[in-house]
């Protein structure tokens, strides 16, 4: 039951109608439900499809992507995997050479420590 | 003779025709049902001439169907048959009676997971093959193997739910889904909401058709991870 609203909400949420909707309500702070909280288990899927959507098409618009990704859901599915994927190794490169700096840094704080160290009984 | 038989076929194709209609309008009334559910935390219905609506189910509804939830969990630990022997299998007792009949539901689990990898591998082949503009023989390839590992997956989901489903927890957490139901609906009764029933035991009472178009929208406002098993 749930696999097939799932697909009812994706393929609402990838209509342009509800991508216009979307854009312009963050932009415009427009409201897109009744309620401002407490959301149901329907609003935030369809929500988080939204945002997934708003996603791809952003991709597509800046050429990392193929619009054949919009072909199928394995294929959205896919896309949004990869480019998680994609994006923490990133980040993880980023983490590490983060970590080689900051060990030079200290690294050089120690020589700088040491070099300017007052002799003893001076 | 020649005529039957095309009469025949004339009736297969519009039988069919029929069903595929059908099809599609069940789809689109679906689909109009789910977007107009989208606009608020309250979802309003009918059936029959009567009103209903379910809500979204507040932090108090949530607490008295954990407490329900906790004493039905007890209710079926506790029951004993005429000779003291408990009646109702915990999952983990079930996995052991199973696994000495030949059935590993851990191995399922580990199959379950390698497939989840595999699926994932080929999700970074169909990603890449999207951003490098690969031929679309390849991404076609890779998307028939998902689909044929989504197959197996749902095969062996299935079975590991149905074989799983006397158990205490699973048994626990329909009643508490049905607990939930019965405090979050309400009915349009003399100009004003109220709740939909008295008593529980009045909830359990309602016809089935009546209780399965209540579930369907009951399914659309409960969200089972944080409503019912992250207290």
């Amino acid at each position: 039951m749930m696999d097939a609203i799932e697909k009812i909400v994706r393929e609402l949420a990838k209509s342009h109608y509800w991508q216009t909707v979307y854009s312009n309500a963050k932009e415009l702070g427009l409201k897109l439900f009744k309620n401002d909280t407490d959301f149901t288990s329907l609003q935030i899927m369809f929500l988080n499809y939204l945002n997934f959507y708003g996603v791809i098409n952003m991709d597509i618009a800046l050429n990392e992507v193929s619009d054949k990704v919009l072909d199928n859901f394995i294929y959205e599915d896919a896309y949004m995997y990869y480019r998680t994927k994609k994006s923490r190794d990133n980040l993880s490169d980023i983490k590490s050479l983060t970590d080689i700096k900051s060990m030079r840094q200290d690294n050089n704080k120690q020589t700088i420590q040491w070099v300017f160290k007052r002799p003893s009984g001076v | 003779m020649a005529k039957k038989k095309k009469e025949n076929m004339d009736e297969v194709l519009l039988e069919k025709k029929l069903k595929e209609v059908k099809g599609k309008l069940d789809e689109l009334i679906k689909k109009d049902i789910v977007e107009s559910s989208l606009g608020s935390n309250e979802i309003e219905f009918e059936i029959g001439f009567e009103k209903y609506k379910v809500v979204k189910p507040s932090y108090k509804d949530k607490q008295e169907t954990y407490k329900q939830r906790a004493l039905k969990y007890t209710e079926l630990l506790t029951a004993t048959d005429n000779k003291g022997n408990y009646i109702y299998k915990s999952e983990d007792d079930l996995k052991k009676i199973y696994k000495k009949r030949g059935i590993d539901i851990d191995e399922m689990e580990n199959k379950i997971k390698a497939i989840d990898n595999k699926i994932n591998n080929y999700k970074i082949k169909i990603g890449e093959a999207l951003t490098k503009d690969k031929p679309d023989k390849e991404l076609e390839l890779f998307k028939q193997e998902i689909e044929k590992l989504f197959e197996e997956k749902k095969e062996l989901t299935l079975k590991k739910t149905t074989l799983l489903e006397t158990s205490i927890e699973s048994q626990s957490l329909v009643y508490a889904l049905s607990y939930l139901t019965y405090l979050i609906t309400y009915k349009f009764v003399d100009g004003k909401w109220q709740r939909a029933w008295k008593t529980f035991e009045e909830f359990l009472n309602t016809p089935e058709d009546v209780i399965n178009v209540i579930s369907f929208y009951a399914s659309l406002v409960i969200d089972i991870q944080n409503d019912l098993l992250n207290l």
